[in-house]
């Protein structure tokens, strides 16, 4: 398979045309567009600034120019580790036996590490898992990719967010109830977030 | 232009045509794929002090390029229309491989702009699962869960319906 889509992918960009420019001249010249913007923008955010220091030093008492209290500062609170938990939502949209499975989640997890040991910036929440497993419910082989974990091993920056998956979709091949099942493995869950529908072919 | 922004041009002139071939399997057209490696060296050459290593350079504008396709796609490229079931191909004939291009340019608009990549990334780039990874911003579950995704919807196809399952499980390390 690898080899044959190897192939394929190669004969796609066997004659690609010649760039329409020298490349390095064409980059230079966005370069000094982006420049330009960039300064343009820089000189707008300057002057909103001084405007906002202009408001606020007119709210400023007559002692040492300090600010008015308004109210007591806020007390620091005891923060705790968050539990570690994801929920996942499983949406199924049925046309006649062909099922488009939307897939959401959303909850706490620790960020992975990555392969280089730099821990993963906060994103799509599914995109931070270890992996996943789907089974239709039908003879369809059901999916299962999964890595070892390690990953997780030095992760522990808490990451509260949510995210979804692409949609997929499968023809059932006879009217009938099945089950579809969906399970994702997060670092800092001991068990795998888990969720499953039932699904109705007329 | 002296210094590093000599070094950075030279990578831009010696790297080009392999990065658009690259941009090229992300948009499925040429002229978006000049497009998108130029702006996305733009966005490169504005990090490049940042790089962990002048080798960095190549994976750190990959990167780029599957981001800003992906954000293309969200934003504003809606021009191509994936569609679930592909047109039936042409009879056997003297255009036979250039139908079979075509199909597996459509079959490949039909996934999931991050699938697309990663599947790009593996069976073009040649690249270990670690690398995809690196470049993907996400975990290699991901980029396994992707691949797998992303065969399983080609397979849907006619053209790569001779692609026999348990070949597909083949995931190098």
């Amino acid at each position: 398979m690898s080899d044959y889509l190897r192939e394929r992918l190669g004969e796609l960009v066997a004659d690609p045309p010649p760039p329409t420019t020298v490349p390095s001249m064409a980059v230079f010249a966005r370069v000094r567009t982006a420049r330009r913007r960039r300064a343009a923008g820089a000189a707008v955010v300057a002057a909103a600034a001084a405007v906002a220091v202009f408001a606020v030093s007119g709210n400023l008492n007559d002692s040492k120019s300090e600010p008015p209290v308004l109210a007591p500062p806020p007390t620091p609170v005891q923060t705790t580790p968050p539990p570690y938990d994801v929920t996942v939502t499983l949406k199924p949209v049925v046309k006649g036996r062909t099922v488009t499975m939307n897939i959401s989640a959303t909850g706490t997890v620790l960020l992975p590490i990555a392969a280089g040991g730099l821990e993963l910036p906060a994103q799509n929440l599914m995109a931070l898992g270890q992996g996943s497993a789907y089974s239709w419910g039908d003879d369809s082989e059901p999916f299962s990719a999964f890595s070892n974990g390690t990953e997780c091993v030095k992760a522990k920056t808490p990451y509260k967010g949510t995210g979804t998956v692409p949609a997929d979709t499968h023809t059932y091949a006879r009217p009938g109830i099945y089950i579809y099942t969906y399970r994702a493995k997060f670092c800092g869950m001991k068990e795998s977030a888990t969720a499953t529908t039932q699904i109705q072919i007329k | 232009m002296a210094g590093m922004d000599q070094e950075f041009a030279d990578f831009v002139d010696g790297r080009f045509t392999a990065l658009q071939r690259f941009g090229y399997l992300l948009t499925g057209e040429w002229h978006l794929a000049e497009d998108l490696v130029q702006t996305a060296l733009t966005k490169v050459w504005f990090h490049r002090n940042s790089l962990r290593s002048p080798n960095a350079l190549e994976s750190y504008t990959r990167t780029a390029m599957v981001n800003t396709s992906t954000q293309w796609w969200r934003r504003k490229w809606k021009g191509e229309t994936p569609t679930e079931v592909m047109p039936e191909p042409a009879s056997e004939s003297q255009y036979g491989v250039v139908d079979d291009r075509d199909l597996l340019l459509r079959a490949l608009a039909t996934l999931p702009k991050r699938v697309r990549a990663t599947l790009v990334l593996r069976y073009f780039e040649d690249l270990p699962e670690a690398e995809i990874a690196q470049i993907m911003g996400c975990s290699v579950g991901t980029v396994k869960s992707n691949i797998s995704r992303g065969l399983a919807k080609l397979r849907e196809h006619r053209l790569v319906s001779a692609i026999s399952a348990p070949a597909d499980k083949e995931v190098r390390p």
